[in-house]
């Protein structure tokens, strides 16, 4: 059955128009990846409006593509000119950096280039492998035990995003209270609209993502300028890496396919965290740790095979429960919104033919994305160059009209500047913004289960701790709060100080 | 971005703004009516929610204070001449000080923008806050650059203009003078 339907998605995603799409996404998603500020959660709240007008095959296959060549694109920054395109390549300028330096730019592209491909391709198998069943659990799902996810996934988050606990509960409470704007799902009460009749359905998602992640992005590197010299590269032999370093480096590759899938997984965390982690991990366990941050081509098997790994792991609790696993995630749930699809625990089984188009799609993408930047990586490197100031002026002007053009009202633009201020001052002030978009987008939800279900066992809590899997949540909610100083204090001994940030 | 704020200051101003999220939600609360009978009211998450983030507001200004306290009596005394050459080497020049100010000039760029895109339409609108936000970023601001940079910007408004007004069919804002609503 499953390969059936994996058949019909590959019978859907090669048709002209979705390799079209795809092509379009992956060349979009490496360009924005490979910008230094720009990401492809940039790219992809760019193409909103587009979207919106296109076919749901196509736009699901453009976004796909956005996916699969964002994560991948930063590594051409990270090595030429030692500035991570997107924060899931900060590792990877650790040691590519210093190979370009000593005349192994190729080398150090090759590798990454073809490890990005072979942690997508893993992380796409492993994808397949667990969203099926588990979607298939997750139909079964009442309201108890759906609170106890969105619980959990909550104080997860805040509890591994940022250097200290209270932050992320700071982080998690704002995103919550700003989610509860509009009138209540469950009674009709009008809350916290102040008045204002525009408000009454809420504060829109996508306009709100983009404020938090474009805006905030584009105005954190908007009074600087990081380009550094560009280092040149001759020419690719192959991906530059030797049989027997392949093979030296199998453990290696499979660990940071574990670090990046696992991490995947973990709603509101990703990429960022994943490279780290899994640099972290091949350090620790090598036989030469001193070897890596000085042109190692183990630290970048280790980073981009994590960081794409990570791509597989966040669309797991996406697919099957409608929680993100990433900020892309994020973002690509709002835009099937705009599809008219509802991500959640049905999703799987309701809009199975979109599920199995975006598995052949990634597949079909993280190949695309191989050859593209095999063959085509000067034409990437060239975008190091062009202008910010032009670049970033332009995006935000495109920022504006994705928010308008979701609802034609500019009232949407107002929402995307109200975020971008509210996101900068929390990067500012040193508080994690993904417990926030998190809290944002399943906090009314949370609210909802919780207020369904105890109407249902009369104001009871004792069935939620009867029920397996809603005492399973709870009680790991209660210990990942627990735990939270312990991670957190791992966190900061990490080379940057700061893992659990989000992309 | 480099960061200014000292550790102290982050943490005072992360608990200022629970404290504004609370208030907020405080006075959310005061104006809500049900119209149903439910066992959790719909202002029993506000409130709770309220009531938490000025607990964790406080928690993390009182930390801090305490935390800064004893490094401050962990900390040696400095000599004056150590003190005077960090002063100095802290001293920003007139450019490091407009270089910290830009995205805050960018946040009222966006402001000012979206205002006058209401009242004089989205291309007109989209020009004026080009040719600033580049101007504003330009490196080096010589006269011909700023000429070039704002015939960029009028392009790029317009060319942004008609692919999404004319191609994609949205309805960005326009005005009978400025918007090129008749184009």
């Amino acid at each position: 059955m499953f390969f059936q339907n994996l058949l019909l998605g590959f019978q859907q995603c090669l048709t002209w128009g979705c390799l079209l799409w795809l092509l379009i996404g992956v060349v979009l998603g490496i360009s924005f990846g490979c910008i230094p500020g720009l990401t492809a959660t940039v790219a992809l709240t760019l193409c909103l409006p587009l979207i919106y007008t296109l076919d749901l095959n196509l736009a699901v296959s453009l976004i796909i593509g956005m996916y699969a060549g964002g994560c991948s694109g930063g590594l051409i920054a990270a090595i030429l000119i030692n500035v991570p395109g997107t924060p899931a390549n900060i590792a990877t300028a650790y040691d590519g950096h210093p190979m370009a330096l000593r005349g192994e730019a190729a080398k150090a592209m090759g590798t990454g280039i073809l490890y990005s491909f072979l942690g997508g391709t893993f992380s796409f198998i492993a994808l397949f492998a667990i969203a099926g069943p588990l979607g298939k659990v997750c139909e079964t799902f009442g309201n108890r035990e759906l609170f106890a996810i969105t619980f959990f996934a909550l104080t997860l988050v805040s509890g591994l995003a940022g250097k200290s606990l209270n932050k992320g509960l700071i982080a998690m409470m704002i995103g919550v209270s700003l989610s509860l704007i509009g009138i209540s799902a469950v009674d009709g009460s009008p809350r916290l609209t102040m008045g204002l009749s525009k408000l009454n359905n809420g504060l829109e998602m996508i306009p709100a993502l983009i404020g938090f992640y474009a805006v905030t992005e584009l105005i954190k590197s908007c009074n600087h300028d990081d380009r550094g010299e560009i280092m040149q590269f001759t020419k690719f032999k192959g991906f530059g890496i030797s049989m027997k370093e392949f093979k030296e480096q199998i453990w290696n590759f499979f660990r940071s396919c574990i670090i990046g899938t696992a991490i995947g997984i973990m709603p509101g965390i990703g990429g960022a965290t994943s490279n780290l982690m899994a640099y972290m991990a091949a350090k620790n366990s090598s036989k030469t740790p001193e070897k890596f941050g000085t042109g190692y081509v183990g630290g970048i098997v280790a980073s981009e095979t994590a960081n794409n790994a990570a791509i597989g792991g966040a669309m797991v609790p996406m697919l099957c429960l409608g929680i993100p696993g990433d900020g892309f995630s994020a973002v690509f749930i709002g835009a099937l919104m705009l599809q008219g699809l509802n991500p959640g625990p049905l999703f799987m089984s309701k809009s199975s033919d979109v599920v199995y188009l975006m598995y052949a799609g990634l597949l079909v993408a993280n190949t695309m994305t191989i050859l593209i930047e095999y063959f085509f990586i000067r034409a990437f490197i060239k975008l190091l160059s062009v202008p910010k100031h032009m670049l970033l002026s332009v995006v935000i002007v495109l920022t504006m009209v994705g928010a308008i053009g979701i609802n034609n009202r500019v009232f949407d633009a107002w929402t995307v500047l109200i975020f971008g201020i509210l996101g900068f001052a929390m990067t500012k002030f040193d508080i994690p913004m993904t417990p926030t978009i998190l809290g944002f987008i399943l906090g009314a939800d949370c609210e909802q289960y919780l207020r369904i279900a105890l109407q249902v066992t009369q104001g009871s809590f004792k069935p939620f701790f009867t029920t397996p899997v809603s005492c399973v949540f709870i009680i790991g909610a209660l210990l990942s709060l627990g735990l939270a100083p312990w991670f957190v204090k791992r966190a900061n001994r990490t080379p940057t100080g700061q893992v659990y940030e989000e992309e | 971005m480099k960061d200014r704020l000292s550790p102290l200051m982050k943490d005072v101003l992360s608990g200022i703004l629970a404290f504004a999220f609370a208030i907020w939600l405080l006075i959310g609360c005061g104006k809500m009516s049900s119209y149903a009978s439910n066992l959790l009211k719909p202002d029993f998450l506000p409130r709770a929610l309220a009531w938490l983030l000025i607990a964790l507001g406080a928690y993390t200004i009182v930390k801090a204070v305490i935390l800064r306290r004893k490094e401050r009596a962990a900390a040696t005394v400095q000599a004056p001449e150590e003190k005077k050459a960090e002063q100095e080497s802290g001293k920003r020049t007139k450019a490091q000080i407009f270089n910290d100010l830009v995205p805050y000039i960018t946040f009222v760029l966006i402001g000012l923008y979206l205002v006058l895109m209401q009242a004089i339409g989205f291309a007109v609108s989209s020009s004026l806050y080009l040719m600033a936000q580049i101007n504003l970023l330009e490196q080096k601001r010589t006269p011909k650059r700023i000429i070039i940079n704002c015939v960029i910007s009028i392009a790029v408004a317009v060319i942004v203009f008609l692919i999404f007004r004319k191609g994609f069919g949205m309805h960005l804002p326009t005005h009978r003078w400025g918007g090129l609503g008749k184009f």
